[in-house]
């Protein structure tokens, strides 16, 4: 690898981290490296700093509680993937850690940074927002908490603040979640993937709906009028396939390596009606 | 105690496996700059200006050289094929002709330096039109890639024999498809890298390379700079990878030495990985129109293809004959009496294509593949008795194909049949009926292969290439503890020949496996080299191990009688010890008389003091082998992914020296057949960049792409004294048709034709789907 110059900052703790992100120009923070690594390889980014927030102690807890499940940021995207705990009470959030990369990747990339890369082609963006879940930020004016709506901003773009680090995430309990996704190759970026968990009334009819798209040209494009579908329904076979239409419809797909517009738009809803149909038997099941 | 057969470890795997092995960018000389490249952004253009002085600002830049300022005074670069070759030097001064082309390099005193100094290195250009597609290159008014030349077509060979046109026009069916075979990347994981060491004081340079053959090189290598061949050395250390793509001597390459030259101290330069997607070789690229004449039973009559080979911009050492190779393979293992094949070869701006891993036969092999797989559908014949109408059958042998090549060996029929029975032929296409039942979609395919390999014997037709010999050689020296010392002319990325010639030496000579070292790769130690390719490490290189370590055994016999007081043909050896005939009383050991040849204590100068002996050997013939390959895959006709679910190979490469080495080769071979079927792809866009340049666009596949594989295997020994046939390339040949035909099979229903590969989801389903 031969990355720009850069200068390197090994962070003991997260107000170090902060106070070194704030106070230097250009500087970045490494995690997992999985997506910062590559781009320094490139040179498609030239931090002044590069500023290691791997080694901070704290961030590497998977809790739950009666109605949430927090995951710290630093846990690695296997961790997610092998924990019993996130299988049970968001196998959405199993699924999607599971579909990433390959276990070289999925050792290393953690979720704090998967998320705030916010790369389109990322799958816990989508699982974030299916979700409902919540991003715990800490920055040098303390720490708030952001709405899955409200973390990105567009391709690589979040609204966290300069400085500003996320340090875990909040996410509500549910068994009726499912992630599905189409990658050509294991280790390759995923063509599209599908998050969708869903939440019931107690009488057999959906209350809360979440989809939402990887890969379109937003990153987590959330497939509004698809939820609205779903909602109040009881998931019969002809709701969730006008569901998984709406949610190709929602997804703007850019034409690449991988694939046609017309062809991701149709694995959109492809893989949306399998996602609906898996989370709605996990639903019943559990 | 025989060696040959067994499945021994390999002698390379503890020191490779523990991270201890030891590649050109391992290696550290004093005062060592580094390189880096300024490489063109454009398919198609005029060099204006260059401007080096921010490189030469740069600090720890040492120096900088443009095409545009250097390239009068550097060297020309020729092909080992033709006469005549583009011209072209090291650097490119006045105009580029693909993406990735150098046009100058910054040397500094490490490598992110170079890269920072080579990031500042202004070059202005005036792009041209360009051209891409082989067929628009050669319509009228088609943007010429070397002007002088008036054209792009490189050349045309049109070989028709029997009478193919009376075969047509009497054929009961003809089934004619376009057959594209795209454009791949040999893909070692360890990429280009060379050290390039002057000795000024003494006019000596020494190259470490990681390549196929030193020897070959450093002749070009003298030839190309006007060098003294004997103040040359080159070195292979540890090479990671070449399938084909290391034969060369590239440009990026020759500048290296150019500039150590110039500046008498050492250079290195190890490429990026997007350097090698660009500007390492590239490989297939072949569109054929071929078609078959058939009678109403389903024999061939005749096969044409009149077929087109985009060479890209420049020559490599094989570039213009790679696709040469497609035209007399055509035929496979088919008794086909009349052919009819054109082969156009084109000038692209694109990198130029070379020797990768099966060449011209794999190309071959998918459109003969896919063409009997098809007229087998036309005609509702099931398509393993279609083939086993047309194979060529043991009675037949030895067979002369249309192209004149003789087949002595094999039972084309018998590897087919095994094939299908290991994979479960009738089962499958049970399950195939019951899996359609409800929407699931499962294809069986086949393909069987002839490998022409072991290139070549000298003066052969198929060695026509420049300062490339068909022979290989060995030096055997034994020391006086009896131990042996192997300096092979074969130069391996990974095969594992060392093994398989100390399994070789270790029968002949009747010592223990580890008392005997292999060492290959440098032209300093080594008598002289073909080097590893073509399939040629056992078939060539293992008999120069052969006749070297049987002379070996002559030699120590002659010391034995001395020692015996017997005639020479009076002893015997055996399990390591000699014996006169007849009085096993009278005995010697091996380690003996490895003792007695060094210094002559017992018997005095009873004969030429030493126990060592090399061997030229140069192969009567090419060797071929053969097999047949069976997979079984699965559709998602929603999404378009297959999903391989059973893959046979059942191969003939004649004698096994090494099982499990072979099986590796083959493994290997099939783990590329499926990256050419489903995955690989180079891409270039309308502009002539290549977004496949990265492995996150080229799809590689890996151990989580490349199934469980059923290998079985048949042996007819070849005429040869070890009975080998060629492996290294098998396995590439029928997988990918083998793949490709079962996706035929699975997605039948819908009528969808399967004409080109890699097979990713997405043209899986624009197939299904058309607009």
């Amino acid at each position: 690898m031969r990355p720009p110059d850069f200068a390197f900052h090994t962070s003991p703790t997260l107000e170090d981290a902060v106070s070194v992100l704030a106070s230097e120009n250009g500087s970045m923070a490494l995690a997992g490296g999985q997506s910062l690594i590559p781009m320094l390889r490139f040179r498609l980014v030239r931090p002044s700093v590069v500023v290691d927030i791997g080694r901070i102690e704290g961030l590497d807890t998977i809790e739950s509680s009666e109605d949430i499940l927090e995951i710290g940021a630093l846990v690695t995207t296997n961790r997610v993937a092998q924990s019993s705990e996130v299988r049970a009470l968001s196998p959405l959030w199993a699924d999607a850690a599971s579909a990433i990369a390959d276990p070289l990747v999925r050792n290393l990339g953690t979720v704090g940074g998967n998320l705030a890369h916010a790369d389109p082609l990322n799958d816990l963006p989508a699982a974030l927002v299916a979700a409902r879940g919540r991003v715990v930020a800490e920055g040098a004016n303390g720490t708030r908490v952001i709405e899955s709506d409200d973390l990105f901003a567009g391709p690589f773009e979040t609204s966290l603040r300069r400085a500003e680090l996320i340090t875990g995430i909040r996410l509500p309990r549910s068994s009726a979640g499912a992630y599905e996704k189409m990658k050509r190759a294991a280790a390759d970026y995923g063509v599209a993937g599908v998050a969708v968990q869903i939440t019931g009334n107690g009488s057999g009819r959906i209350a809360v709906a979440g989809i939402a798209v990887t890969g379109g040209e937003e990153v987590a494009t959330r497939a509004r009028e698809a939820e609205t579908l779903l909602v109040g329904s009881d998931a019969d076979p002809s709701t969730i396939a006008r569901a998984a239409a709406a949610t190709a419809a929602a997804a703007r797909m850019p034409g690449d390596e991988r694939g046609s517009p017309r062809y991701k738009s149709e694995l959109v809803k492809v893989l949306a009606g399998r996602a609906i149909r898996r989370a709605m038997e996990r639903g019943a099941a559990g | 105690m025989t060696s040959i057969g067994a499945r021994l470890p390999r002698k390379e795997d503890p020191r490779i496996l523990a991270g201890k092995g030891r590649y050109v960018d391992d290696l550290t000389v004093p005062h060592m700059v580094h390189a880096s490249f300024v490489r063109s952004p454009f398919a198609h253009a005029d060099i204006t200006s260059v401007d080096l002085a921010g490189a030469r600002e740069t600090p720890g830049v040492v120096a900088s050289y443009s095409g545009s300022e250097s390239a009068a005074g550097m060297p020309l670069i020729p092909t080992a094929a033709a006469d005549w070759a583009p011209p072209r030097t090291p650097l490119t001064g006045d105009r580029v002709l693909y993406v990735g082309e150098p046009v100058a390099m910054v040397l500094a005193s490490d490598p992110r330096t170079a890269v920072n100094g080579a990031e500042r290195v202004d070059v202005d250009y005036e792009p041209l039109p360009h051209v891409l597609d082989p067929w628009e290159a050669l319509s009228p008014g088609a943007p010429l890639v070397h002007p002088d030349r008036g054209t792009n077509k490189i050349g045309e060979i049109h070989k028709v024999i029997g009478d193919p046109d009376d075969a047509f026009a009497r054929a009961h069916h003809v089934v004619s498809r376009r057959l594209t075979v795209q454009r791949i990347s040999a893909s070692p994981m360890e990429p280009r890298a060379i050290l390039a060491v002057p000795e000024p004081s003494t006019g000596h340079l020494t190259v470490w390379l990681s390549c196929q053959g030193p020897h070959t090189l450093r002749t070009w290598l003298a030839h190309i700079f006007e060098l003294d061949e004997s103040k040359l050395r080159i070195v292979a250390p540890d090479v990671g990878g070449g399938f084909g793509s290391k034969l060369n001597l590239y440009s990026d390459e020759l500048a290296v030495i150019w500039a150590a030259l110039e500046l008498g101290v050492p250079v290195k330069w190890v490429e990026t990985r997007t350097e090698n997607f660009t500007a390492g070789v590239h490989a297939r690229d072949q569109i054929h129109d071929a078609e078959l004449a058939l009678d109403s039973r389903g024999k061939i009559l005749a096969l044409r293809s009149h077929f087109v080979g985009d060479l890209g911009a420049y020559f490599h050492f094989f570039t213009p004959v790679v696709p040469d190779l497609t035209i007399d393979t055509l035929t496979g293992n088919y008794d086909i009496p009349s052919v009819d094949i054109k082969l156009e070869k084109v000038f692209t701006n694109k990198m130029s294509i070379e020797a990768l891993r099966g060449s011209g036969r794999a190309e071959a092999t998918f459109v003969q593949e896919r063409l009997i797989e098809e007229a087998a559908r036309e005609l509702g014949i099931d398509p393993v008795e279609m083939r086993l109408r047309n194979l060529v059958a043991p009675d037949q042998l030895p067979y002369r194909t249309p192209f004149g090549l003789t087949y002595t060996g094999g039972d084309y029929p018998a590897l087919l049949e095994r094939a299908a029975e290991l994979v479960g032929y009738q089962a499958v296409r049970t399950r195939q009926a019951e899996a359609r039942k409800v929407g699931r979609h499962i294809g069986v395919g086949f393909a069987t292969y002839n490998l022409l390999c072991g290139f070549s014997p000298s003066g052969h037709d198929w060695n026509p290439m420049k300062f490339f010999p068909g022979h290989e050689s060995t030096l055997i020296r034994v020391d006086p503890q009896g131990k042996a010392v192997v300096y092979s002319g074969l130069c391996p990325q990974g095969q594992g020949s060392d093994t398989v010639v100390a399994q070789i030496v270790a029968d002949q000579l009747q010592i223990p496996f580890d008392h005997i070292t292999v060492t290959h790769g440098d032209t300093e130690t080594i008598p002289f080299g073909g080097g590893t390719h073509g399939s040629r490490g056992a078939v060539v290189g293992g008999h120069a191990a052969l006749v070297a370590a049987e002379r070996v055994v002559e030699k120590a016999r002659q010391v034995a009688a001395a020692m015996l007081e017997a005639a020479a043909q009076d002893i015997a050896y055996e399990d390591g010890v000699f014996t006169v005939v007849g009085s096993p009383e009278t005995a010697v050991s091996w380690h003996e008389v490895a003792e007695e040849a060094h210094f002559l204590k017992r018997c005095g100068p009873m004969f030429e003091p030493g126990l060592e002996a090399t061997a030229f050997y140069d192969p009567p013939d090419v060797n071929f082998a053969f097999g047949a390959n069976a997979a079984v895959v699965e559709v998602d006709t929603e999404t378009g992914k297959v999903k391989i679910l059973d893959f046979v190979s059942v191969d003939d490469y004649g004698v096994g020296i090494n099982p499990g080495i072979v099986d590796g080769q083959i493994h290997g071979g099939i783990a590329q057949g499926i990256g050419q079927a489903l995955y690989e792809q180079v891409s270039h866009d309308e502009s002539g960049q290549v977004p496949s340049a990265s492995f996150s666009a080229y799809l590689l596949p890996s151990a989580m792409e490349v199934p469980r594989l059923t290998l079985d295997n048949m042996v007819s020994p070849s005429d040869t004294p070890l009975g080998v046939r060629g492996v290294g390339e098998s396995g590439t040949l029928a997988s990918p048709p083998a793949i490709a035909n079962a996706v035929a099979d699975a997605l039948a229903p819908f009528g969808v034709r399967i004409d080109r590969t890699p097979l990713r989801p997405d043209v899986v389903w624009e197939l299904m789907h058309p607009e």
